[in-house]
């Protein structure tokens, strides 16, 4: 028998689910249930490894990861992600601020590189 | 409100973030500042009349002039923790490679000056990380509830200068994940809590199962036999 934690759990992985197939119609499309549940709970793993406690703060954090290019987590191009998750100066909402600062600037930044413009 | 008044940040950019086909033709500057190696950024208000006061915050020790200071207020390493006497000054005659000019309305113009005099008269401790004069830019627009360019946590004039460079597409790209972050906090709860051991749980549930007919056939009889 489920407790209402787990089933609370449940629903919300599943809600999770549906959120990423809409926001992410062209990554999940190949992914099946499992898979996708899978890097869900990968992801809301991390979150909780670095401080993130609610699902509003957990999804946050996972919706981010979504966005980032493959293999990010291991290129030196996105160190910064893991200096901001870790610091102990920043509560949640203020680590959240400073990743989608990081990712607007170096993101605008290799766009501009990429147009060939000398920044 | 008429917006006839203006707030300008200015940015003088570390020296490697000039573009070489430009460096003969920006502003002069002092070899001896430490603003010409690390960059420095510093603001203006410009009231109805057209005439701008510039305020910038400096480590009284790292003004030209000022190496003599007590123990106590010299910097020590670049990275210190340390917090030391602070000066507000007029930067008016301070070289600036990237400006980004905010046209204010009198009130907001007024909430600015208010906190750069009171800071001028009553000038705050200068810390290279926590409180350089970076953050006190920042701290003095957003007195005025400015849009100001994104900054990662240690404020530094590089990241201003990349901000201010790549201004607009950068707010795009914030635009689009403040979107996404207000359907996130909309569709999720912001005070139930979640738990590693139960997603790991969840992990290893299978959302489906399929069983066989062997399988079907000897579940049957363990059920017979338990009768």
């Amino acid at each position: 028998m489920s407790t209402q934690e787990e089933l609370e759990a449940e629903r919300f992985i599943h809600r999770g689910m549906q959120y990423l197939k809409t926001t992410f119609p062209e990554q999940t499309a190949e992914m099946d249930d499992e898979v996708l549940k899978n890097k869900l709970i990968d992801g809301c793993q991390l979150a909780l490894s670095h401080g993130f406690e609610t699902e509003a703060d957990v999804m946050l954090l996972v919706d981010f990861l979504w966005r980032l290019p493959d293999g990010a987590a291991e290129s030196s191009d996105y160190e910064w992600m893991d200096e901001i998750l870790s610091s102990d100066d920043m509560d949640n909402e203020m680590k959240i601020d400073a990743l989608y600062n990081a990712f607007a600037i170096t993101t605008a930044v290799k766009e501009d590189e990429a147009d060939g413009k000398e920044l | 409100m008429e917006k006839n008044c203006k707030a300008t940040i200015y940015s003088e950019s570390p020296d490697m973030m000039i573009p070489r086909r430009l460096k003969h033709a920006i502003m002069p500057r002092n070899p001896e500042e430490l603003g010409t190696a690390v960059g420095h950024v510093f603001f203006g208000i410009t009231d109805k009349n057209g005439v701008e006061k510039v305020y910038g915050l400096h480590a009284v020790c790292a003004m030209v002039g000022n190496e003599n200071v007590e123990e106590k207020d010299r910097m020590g390493s670049i990275f210190s923790s340390k917090k030391v006497a602070g000066a507000v000054v007029d930067d008016s005659k301070e070289p600036y490679d990237d400006k980004l000019v905010y046209h204010i309305t009198e009130s907001q113009y007024k909430k600015i000056e208010s906190f750069a005099e009171a800071a001028k008269a009553n000038p705050p401790k200068y810390n290279i990380l926590s409180n350089n004069c970076v953050c006190f830019t920042y701290k003095a627009l957003k007195q005025a509830d400015l849009k100001l360019p994104p900054q990662l946590p240690v404020y530094s004039p590089a990241m201003t200068c990349l901000g201010i460079r790549v201004l607009d597409k950068a707010q795009k790209i914030k635009q689009t994940l403040g979107k996404a972050a207000a359907a996130v906090l909309k569709r999720f709860s912001s005070t139930r809590k979640l738990s590693s051991k139960i997603l790991d749980d969840i992990r290893r549930k299978p959302s489906m199962e399929g069983h066989g007919v062997s399988t079907v056939v000897s579940m049957l009889k363990s059920l017979r036999r338990g009768r």
